[in-house]
């Protein structure tokens, strides 16, 4: 359940020690979507994004005021 | 490319000299830190370390070194972090018997396949995740109502993943009637969800548990909360899966682990040799006010219930024990980024 070996395509940590982010490391997503309860802040993640001609994962931020 | 000699250990004992070494770093007696490999542990000197990569080095963190034995210590010169193994070469390593926790994908050629069903029919899917839910708070409940009228019409509807907290504060259990006051919660959610009878009935939800919500507290993994609070939820909305804390998700041939975790404060508690280009975190790790914030240890117990730490229950220990595995934390379009550091055994 909580192992990291092989590394998953994404992670997505909900930790509200820190900013929401997004980072590609080598070729997994590790993403947090920031508290939602402060300012509306979520993510939308899209795990095939095809545009630049390659498969790989895609996220953006998105906020509700 | 320049190739150099990693030296068990074991090996060191008489020899002098520069050296390098791979091992992984733990506390053998309280307060003093050894770097142990399967041939013997040494105890070594951090404090001249040269913090070569990016990222935290924690205890418990396995890690390259170089540096030389002086009075019994290592004395360490460099630190880094051994290099990342992508998933397709762990896989191609160890095979997809020990590494598909689902037992849904046999073999590579499957997962091939998978993978060309994922660029044909797979680029319509979409998460939309949600971090600290607070469904006590009125604000939230109304950011709900917009978040579902805006992705109503969408066609496939995305799966929606909420992380707990599902409360900023919770009736104490002795309060009269304070779990009817957390069911209420969650019928308040499903009111929300219900005024889109299309998402009530064709939306995907998971609700992943933070360490507060209830049900068994402060061990990892974190079951589901219980289905007594949840009952009205779940009858209301047709597609509700409770998740526990990690939880991971296959979507085509992705793997995804969503965890609600508060890593990044853990990770500045936890490291030992300063981060590299991060004077603000620098002065956090040398400087204890700096750990005040989130002082309070919040996970203690690693649960081994499931199957997959027997595999590798290094692991499990590295990320989400007491003991955090390196990170990499960059500066990323400005934002402060956090990412999960190699995991080569």
């Amino acid at each position: 359940m909580m192992r990291l070996y092989p590394p998953p395509d994404a992670i997505i940590l909900g930790d509200k020690s820190t900013e929401a982010y997004y980072e590609t490391y080598v070729d997994c997503d590790v993403m947090n979507p920031g508290a939602f309860h402060t300012n509306g802040e979520f993510l939308v993640f899209r795990p095939v994004d095809m545009s630049s001609g390659e498969r790989k994962g895609d996220c953006e931020f998105s906020q509700i005021d | 490319m320049e190739q150099v000699k990693i030296t068990p250990i074991e090996g060191l004992l008489g020899s002098k000299g520069v050296k390098i070494l791979l091992g992984i770093i733990t506390q053998v007696e309280e307060g003093r830190y050894y770097l142990e490999d399967p041939t013997a542990q040494i105890p070594i000197d951090l404090s001249q370390g040269e913090f070569l990569s990016d990222g935290f080095i924690t205890e418990h963190s396995i890690v390259l070194v170089e540096g030389e034995i002086v009075d019994g210590v290592l004395s360490v010169k460099k630190i880094g972090q051994p290099l990342y193994e992508t998933r397709k070469v762990a896989i191609e390593a160890i095979g997809l018997q020990n590494t598909d926790l689902f037992g849904a994908i046999p073999t590579i050629a499957e997962l091939s396949k998978l993978q060309e069903q994922e660029v044909n029919h797979g680029e319509d899917g979409m998460f939309i995740i949600l971090s600290d839910v607070h469904l006590d708070n009125s604000r939230v409940l109304e950011r709900l109502e917009k978040l579902f009228e805006g992705f109503e019409e969408f066609e496939p509807l995305p799966v929606f993943c909420f992380m707990g907290d599902f409360a900023a504060k919770y009736p104490s259990t002795v309060q009269e009637n304070g779990n009817g006051t957390i069911i209420g919660y969650f019928d308040d959610l499903a009111n929300v969800i219900c005024k889109y009878p299309r998402i009530a009935q064709e939306g995907k939800f998971i609700l992943v548990p933070g360490l507060n919500d209830p049900g068994i507290g402060k061990i990892l993994p974190r079951p589901q909360i219980p289905d007594y609070f949840t009952a009205g939820l779940r009858s209301k909305v047709k597609h509700v899966h409770m998740a526990s804390n990690t939880c991971r998700l296959r979507y085509f041939s992705q793997e995804i682990v969503i965890g609600r975790l508060d890593v990044m404060s853990k990770l500045r508690q936890e490291c030992l040799v300063p981060p590299v280009g991060f004077e603000d975190i620098e002065s956090d790790c040398d400087d204890d006010a700096g750990m005040d914030v989130e002082k309070k240890v919040d996970l203690h117990t690693i649960h081994k219930r499931d199957a997959s730490s027997k595999t590798n229950p290094l692991l499990s220990n590295m990320l989400f024990g007491q003991c955090w595995i390196k990170g990499i934390y960059v500066l990323y379009h400005r934002r402060h980024c956090l990412s999960i550091g190699s995991m080569i055994i």
